[in-house]
Formats: structure tokens, C-alpha cells, sequence
């Protein structure tokens, strides 16, 4: 668009990918006519690749759960699980894709306005997950099962942890054992402003007299701020609180002048 | 003509040049290592089977976690994690086959089969340089660690698909054999380290026969047990006596004060086993006049490479059984650390049962149970002034403490003065803090009176009186309680223990008397799930949260789930109940 000495330019990208794992070495060892999946390395046919699998998380064990405690040895404030067969155990035949590493979708989203010397950029990047699939979640043990900190020790973060005056049904209590290792997956979706700049060029109106050739002062940024449900450094990484070596995006503001002679 | 002859000359270089297809297409990599190329003399195998005593080293001291003791018997007669009730291996609910410690163990073991199978058919190549007598004592080594590594997954956790060749391509169908197959595999194995180990070593730690009639004794029973074959217990004793009767070896139970401490006053010969090395001598463990000792974990802290990957200034026995009395910020305390007191932090703690009744049931002359060898009073420490420590000199502390009931009273103590149990009320204090101090698990002297990482003590794998206790029970299944009664009685008279009866000996009695003599160098829980008594002893005798949660079907560890799930053709079976 351009009126006026005022110009907008916008562009869309836009990326989704599917993909499906068809065989993988023809191996069909229960007999069951079907090629087996291979569970060690969450290869399973006819499904995404970085599939999750483990237990259905379904809350947290209550005082009044007293059915529930008594048959799966569960006490109140532990992590609720679904006995996905019925089998009133909670044993490896519970486990199930709960989600996906990979994204849904990603996107950017760029825009320029120009008006006269003015120049203003920014440019929104995205990766999305959710979807029935469930897609794009991480593991954050740090932000979902306090005890991992340090076990029955801390409760650093401000959580909602379940205590018996505090009947929580998303954190459990803070000396949570996880025993059966999950992996307390998250929604990792993000939206970004990757890039923002605004820039002035003093044009030759004003530079015109003086031996300058081009003058151009500006101000730009990166990763100036995330919009995320992710509690952690960095939800496109997966990086948690407290990881050891992994970092939050870095924030980067720049400015400066451009002088041609 | 030129030509054709030039031609010929080709071929026929070519044709020689392929003599054999076999030998010229073998790649011989000269820029990387593999068992092929790196196992070719007698020295390179060592280095190889020194790669097996590091393994099995990794199950004395590993991590510092304290999950690393849980087959010394965590959450069982002896033991349990006191920091917290929501443990592992302390609250059994939370053993399954999820648990990440169970799965270390469970593949440093099969590394250990793995290396050893490596080693083995190596040994057969014809390539190696080995003499005769050298290839039968590579083969022995290989061979007992293969035992070994079979033995503790038998005992803990069943039957396992035997394997007697190296690896060498994928396999997702391995089926388990029985425990009755599996520990004939082990027999078999020990069998012929037991003819071709040497008797005597001139590497401390080394393996020798002695070592192998111990773990052959302990088999034979199992096997007896399992097979319900009462010819096996014969076995067992005939094994055992070798050892005894010194046909392997020069091995008796050490009655005298002895090694380089043989001169602290007031000491004895049972404190004086446990010394770690001086910075100039060799620690008693390995005191060439130990004759206690047939197979010893080694460890140097003065040596590179003499400590573990994960563990590099110490080792961590004194750090994981001893109790944080250091820490205590009241009678004296100052919440650090002196070169006497140690540093531990109780990782685990002894049971009651292990604490009182199990030495009430000894009578009170065990020499095991004197304050030299378990400490019961713990006293106000000497002040510090400017940081040193000022033995003799007279102050008070002042300590306002809370009873039971709720009154607070104010305790005064001077240096010397024992701290009365009734002013310990908290969890803490009573749980971490102040619990009989086993004197043999830690040492009153630190390197550079460094409590911390001043520490690095061996740990015996065998012991003799170890081996007097198996002939025990052996005697005792075998029915022949009077001999069994005599064997307890010589590790019971070496203490200044009151003797057994005849009419007293039973499993339980072995089983506790083996606690007396072993806390800390056995693996108890291997112990307890060789004879299937893990639940029947934690029920009665176990810590009460053990007691409460402890289920059947602990009387074998879960099967790593990440092994089934990798087993994906064929059925890798659970233990039953998980």
C-alpha cells in the first residue's frame, strides 16, 4: 500500500507439515498381523514422528479419593493417573501418546510502514501447538512437579501445590515422588516479536550543505517479548527453569547511526 | 606378444593377490580400537578385566545419591532413608519398574556380561598372543565376573536370558530363562574360576580361588533352595571348607589387633579391620597380615584414577550411613564439621530393629556392639576458640530445649557431657541428627583433617567370617544344626560374643547374625531376595513405613520397564505383582 508519502508492506509466511511413519523394520513379533511399533524410541506406525508416550495424567489424587487410593497405593497430593484398561492397576499397559515434541504449525508475520524518513519494521514469529493431537508439548518436570528442585525440600516457585488445606488438581504436593516417571508435558505455543527496528533517514533536505553523503540513525530490537503458557527459559527449546545448560532467548537492542561519507 | 604376456603377468598378480577372498577383504582398522585389535596380550586383557573390577566397584560407591545403598538393603531389616518417608526403597509403594536406579544397576550388570563375553571369545581368537596358563587366567576372571554380574540379577530380580557370547547385532527377543537355569549358568562359571584363579595375588583387590568357592558356597545354596535339592547343601559345605580349612589360601578370622593402628588404646580387632590407609601405609583391609580378607573393593585417593567418575574426592560410605550430629547448632554444636566428627548427612539410617533388639538378642559382651565400634552417647563437643578446637577448656552451653510434653527446660552442658535422648524431640534430631553412630562405615581421622573429602576406605566385597556364616546355613539346611551352631560360634567368639545354642539356630538367627557381623559390606537386599525373605523380614523387623508398604512381590526387584518395552519381539516377562 502506498498513499501519501505513507507506504505499508506485509507478508504472511505460513508452514504446517504431516507426517507419518508407514513401517520400520517389518517386524511383527505378537503376531497380531500388524508391524509392531517400537516403544523404546517412540516410533509408532502410523503416527507422527516425536510422539510422547507415557501416562494420562488426570489430576491430583484427593483426600476423598479414597476408592482410588486404596486400589492403585496412591496417597492424597499424588499425581492421579487414568487406568487407561481398567485393570484397577497402573502398570506400562496405561501408557499412551499424550502429545507430540513437533509443532502444529509455524508462522511469521512481517509489516513495514514507511512515512517520509520514518521507517518501522517488526516482525511476529509463532510456533503453535494444542490441536487434538496435541501437539508441540515439552517436558517441564521444574515448573509442574516442584519436588524435582530438590526433593521434599523446596517449594520455589510460586505453584499452586496441592497441601491438605489446598486441594490442588494440577500441581501435586511438594515432596511428590515421581514413581511412575512422567514427564508432566506442557503446552510449549509461543508467540514472539522477533524483529523490530524504526529507523530515521535524514535524507538530503537536510544533510544537502554538509560533506555527508547519508545519515541514518536507528533503534532495533530482538526477541523483545514472548507471549507463551510455557514456564520456563525458553518454550521453543523446551529449556526449563534451573537447566544447566540451557539459556533464555537473548533480548538484543541496538542503536546506532549510519553515516555515509 | 609384449602384450599378452603383460596381460598374464596381471591376471596371475591379480589371482595370487586374491589367494584367499577371506583374508584379503578382512579390514583390519588400524585407526580406531575394537576387542578385535585392542585385547591381543596378556597385558591388554588385564587392562580389559580391570574395566569389570571398576563396574563392580560402581555397586560399593557410586553416586552421590543416596539410592546407591538400596541393595545394601534400603528399606529392609537394616536399613531405610530417614530424611523423608516418601522415599524409594523405603516406602515400597514406589518401587516399579519406572525406577531409574533399578535400571543403572540393572545395565551396569549386563555391561559387566556383555565385557566379559567380550573377553572370552577374544581369548579364543587366534590372533592373540596368549601362553596357555595366561589364556586359562583371563578366561577364569572373565568368567567370575560374569558370575557375578548373574548372580546379583538372579538373586535380585530372577531368571535372565543367558547369554554366553558377545552381542554383536540388534536383538529385541530375548526370553528369560529360569532362576533354577540361570544360577547353574553362574555354578558353571564359578566352577572354573574356582580351578583356574591362583591362590594368592600380589595385586590387592585381585581376584583369587578363595573368592570363588565363597560366591560357589552361596550358589550351591541357592540352588539347593531353589531345586529343592538337599545334595546341593553338601556342596555348598564342601565349598565353604576349602576356604575354612585354608585349601585356597592362607584365610583365618583375625583374633589379635592388628595393622598400622594396632596401638590406639582402648581399641580392638574388630575397629582395627576397618582403618583406612595413612597417607604413608597400606590401609588394614589390606594389611598383608589381614587374613580376613579375600576379595577386596579398592580404592586410593593418593593414586589418579584411584576414586570413581561421579565420585572423585572420596568415597562415600562415612557421607551416607553416619548421622549429621555435626549439624546440630545446639549443645555445643556449631553446625560444622570437625576432622572426628565426619560429615555425614544420613543418607540412610539404621533400623530400630538393628539399633536395639537385634543386640539385646546378642547379649551384651559382642565386641561388635562396644561404644568403639557403634557409638550410642553422643557428647557436648570441646569449644571452638578462633576456630580451634580446645579440648580442656571449661565452658558451658546453655540449650533451651522442648520435651515431649511441651514444657521447655534449659540444658546446661559442659564439654564432655552426654546429650540425654529426652532432649531430642524433633524428627530431625532424632532421625538425621543423633542415631548410633557404626563406627566401621567412616573413620575418626580425615586427609588433611578434611571431614568433608578427607575419607576414601575400601570395602570388603568377601570376608572370611562371611564365609563361616554361609557354611552356616548350608549346615543348617542340610540338618546338621550342631555343625551350623559351631561355624556361627567362630565369628560369634572372634567378637567375645555369648555362643549359640543348638536349639537357637534357625534362618532368622543367621540371617540376624549376618547383620551383626556384615551391616554395610553385605548386599543384604541380595541376601534377602536370594532366600525370598525380603517381605517377611521387612514386615516384622523393617522401619514402619517399610513395614507398612512392603508387598509380596518385593521379594524380587521390578524388571526395568525400558527393557521390556525395547524387547519388542518377543515377551520379556514381568516379575509377577508389578
Amino acid at each position: 500500500m502506498n498513499r501519501g508519502g505513507f507506504s505499508w508492506e506485509t507478508g504472511l509466511n505460513f508452514w504446517i507439515n504431516r507426517n507419518k511413519i508407514v513401517s520400520l523394520y517389518g517386524l511383527d513379533g505378537n503376531g497380531d498381523g500388524k508391524e509392531d511399533d517400537d516403544i523404546a524410541n517412540n516410533w509408532f506406525i502410523g503416527k507422527s514422528l516425536g510422539s510422547v508416550y507415557n501416562y494420562v495424567f488426570d489430576g491430583i489424587v484427593q483426600a476423598s479419593d479414597t476408592a482410588f487410593t486404596r486400589i492403585y497405593n496412591d496417597r492424597p497430593g499424588d499425581v492421579k493417573f487414568k487406568d487407561l484398561n481398567d485393570d484397577k492397576k497402573l502398570n506400562a499397559a496405561d501408557r499412551s501418546i499424550i502429545g507430540y515434541t513437533k509443532e502444529n504449525y509455524t508462522a511469521s508475520l512481517s509489516n513495514t510502514f514507511r512515512y517520509k524518513g520514518f521507517e518501522l519494521y517488526f516482525m511476529f514469529f509463532t510456533i503453535q501447538g494444542g490441536g487434538k493431537n496435541n501437539w508441540y508439548v515439552g517436558s517441564n518436570n521444574y515448573a509442574l512437579n516442584p519436588s524435582t528442585w530438590y526433593p521434599n525440600v523446596a517449594n520455589w516457585l510460586d505453584k499452586d501445590y496441592w497441601m491438605p488445606e489446598n486441594p490442588s488438581n494440577s500441581i501435586p504436593k511438594p515432596n511428590y515422588v515421581n514413581k511412575y516417571s512422567y514427564n508432566f508435558i506442557a503446552d510449549r505455543s509461543f508467540i514472539r516479536l522477533q524483529d523490530l527496528s524504526f529507523s530515521y533517514d535524514f535524507g538530503n533536505n537536510i544533510l544537502g550543505k554538509t560533506p555527508i553523503k547519508g545519515l541514518k540513525a536507528y533503534l532495533s530490537g530482538k526477541n523483545l517479548f514472548t507471549i507463551t503458557k510455557w514456564e520456563g527459559l525458553d518454550p521453543e527449546t523446551a529449556t526449563t527453569y534451573a537447566s544447566q545448560n540451557g539459556f533464555p532467548v537473548f533480548k538484543i537492542v541496538t542503536f546506532g547511526l549510519s553515516l555515509t561519507l | 606378444m609384449k602384450k599378452l604376456i603383460f596381460s598374464i603377468f596381471i591376471i596371475a598378480f591379480l589371482l595370487v593377490g586374491c589367494q584367499s577372498d577371506k583374508k584379503f577383504l578382512t579390514e583390519i582398522p588400524t585407526d580406531r580400537l575394537s576387542v578385535d585389535n585392542a585385547y591381543l596380550n596378556y597385558a591388554q586383557f588385564k587392562t580389559a578385566l580391570n574395566d569389570l573390577y571398576r563396574l563392580v566397584r560402581l555397586n560399593y560407591n557410586n553416586r552421590d545419591n543416596g539410592e546407591d545403598y538400596y541393595h545394601f538393603g534400603t528399606g529392609t531389616d537394616n536399613l531405610f532413608v530417614s530424611t523423608s518417608d516418601n522415599a524409594r526403597f523405603t516406602d515400597w509403594t514406589l518401587v516399579n519398574p519406572t525406577s531409574g536406579t533399578l535400571n543403572l544397576y540393572w545395565s551396569n550388570h549386563f555391561n559387566m556380561i556383555n565385557q566379559a563375553n567380550n573377553i572370552l571369545a577374544q581369548t579364543e581368537n587366534p590372533v592373540v598372543s596368549l601362553t596357555a596358563a595366561e589364556k586359562l587366567i583371563v578366561q577364569a576372571e572373565a568368567r567370575f565376573f560374569r558370575a557375578y554380574a548373574y548372580r546379583y540379577l538372579s538373586f535380585l530380580f530372577g531368571g535372565m536370558p543367558i547369554l554366553d557370547k558377545p552381542t554383536t547385532e540388534p536383538k529385541l527377543d530375548y526370553v528369560r530363562n529360569t532362576r533354577a537355569e540361570t544360577d547353574d549358568f553362574i555354578i558353571k562359571d564359578l566352577e572354573f574360576a574356582s580351578v583356574n584363579l591362583p591362590i594368592t595375588t600380589s595385586e590387592p583387590g585381585r581376584l583369587v580361588k578363595a573368592a570363588a568357592f565363597h560366591y560357589l558356597a552361596e550358589l550351591y545354596i541357592a540352588q539347593g533352595d531353589e531345586k529343592k535339592d538337599a545334595s546341593l547343601y553338601n556342596k555348598a559345605i564342601e565349598a565353604a571348607s576349602i576356604v575354612i580349612n585354608k585349601q585356597a589360601g592362607d584365610y583365618q578370622l583375625m583374633t589379635q589387633r592388628f595393622g598400622w593402628r594396632s596401638n590406639v588404646p582402648g581399641k580392638n580387632v574388630f575397629w582395627d579391620m576397618f582403618q583406612m590407609r595413612s597417607t604413608s601405609s597400606v590401609s588394614n583391609y589390606n594389611y598383608p597380615s589381614n587374613k580376613e580378607a579375600i576379595w577386596v573393593m579398592q580404592v586410593d585417593k593418593f593414586l589418579t584414577g584411584g576414586l570413581g567418575v561421579n565420585l572423585t574426592t572420596r568415597t562415600n560410605q562415612e557421607r551416607a550411613y553416619w548421622p549429621s550430629f555435626w549439624a546440630l547448632t545446639k549443645f555445643g554444636y556449631t553446625g560444622v564439621a570437625r576432622d572426628w566428627m565426619g560429615r555425614g548427612i544420613s543418607m540412610v539410617r539404621q533400623t530400630n530393629y538393628f539399633n536395639f533388639q537385634l543386640w539385646n538378642n546378642s547379649g551384651p559382651d559382642d565386641m561388635r556392639n562396644s561404644p568403639v565400634n557403634i557409638q550410642r552417647v553422643f557428647v557436648a563437643p570441646p569449644p571452638l576458640i578462633g576456630g580451634v578446637e580446645r579440648p580442656g577448656y571449661d565452658t558451658t552451653y546453655v540449650t533451651t530445649v522442648r520435651l515431649f510434653d511441651g514444657r521447655d527446660t534449659v540444658v546446661r552442658l559442659k564439654p564432655g557431657d552426654p546429650i540425654k535422648p529426652e532432649w531430642l524431640t524433633s524428627r530431625q534430631d532424632t532421625m538425621e541428627r543423633v542415631f548410633p553412630r557404626i563406627m566401621k562405615m567412616g573413620s575418626d581421622w580425615h586427609y588433611a583433617a578434611d571431614p568433608s573429602n578427607g575419607f576414601a576406605q575400601e570395602s570388603y566385597a568377601i570376608r572370611l567370617a562371611e564365609t563361616y556364616l554361609l557354611r552356616a546355613e548350608a549346615y543348617m539346611k542340610a540338618g546338621n544344626l550342631t555343625a551350623a551352631a559351631a561355624d556361627i560360634n567362630v565369628v560369634r567368639n572372634r567378637a567375645g560374643a555369648t555362643p549359640v545354642t543348638t536349639a537357637q539356630v534357625n534362618i532368622d538367627y543367621i540371617l540376624d547374625e549376618r547383620i551383626r557381623e556384615l551391616f554395610g559390606e553385605e548386599l543384604r537386599t541380595l541376601t534377602l531376595t536370594r532366600l525370598g525373605l525380603l517381605y517377611d523380614r521387612t514386615k516384622r523387623f523393617g522401619y514402619v513405613v517399610s513395614q507398612n508398604t512392603v508387598d509380596v512381590k518385593n521379594n524380587l526387584m521390578p524388571i526395568p520397564q525400558i527393557v521390556i518395552d525395547a524387547n519388542s519381539q518377543a515377551v520379556f516377562e514381568q516379575n509377577p505383582g508389578y
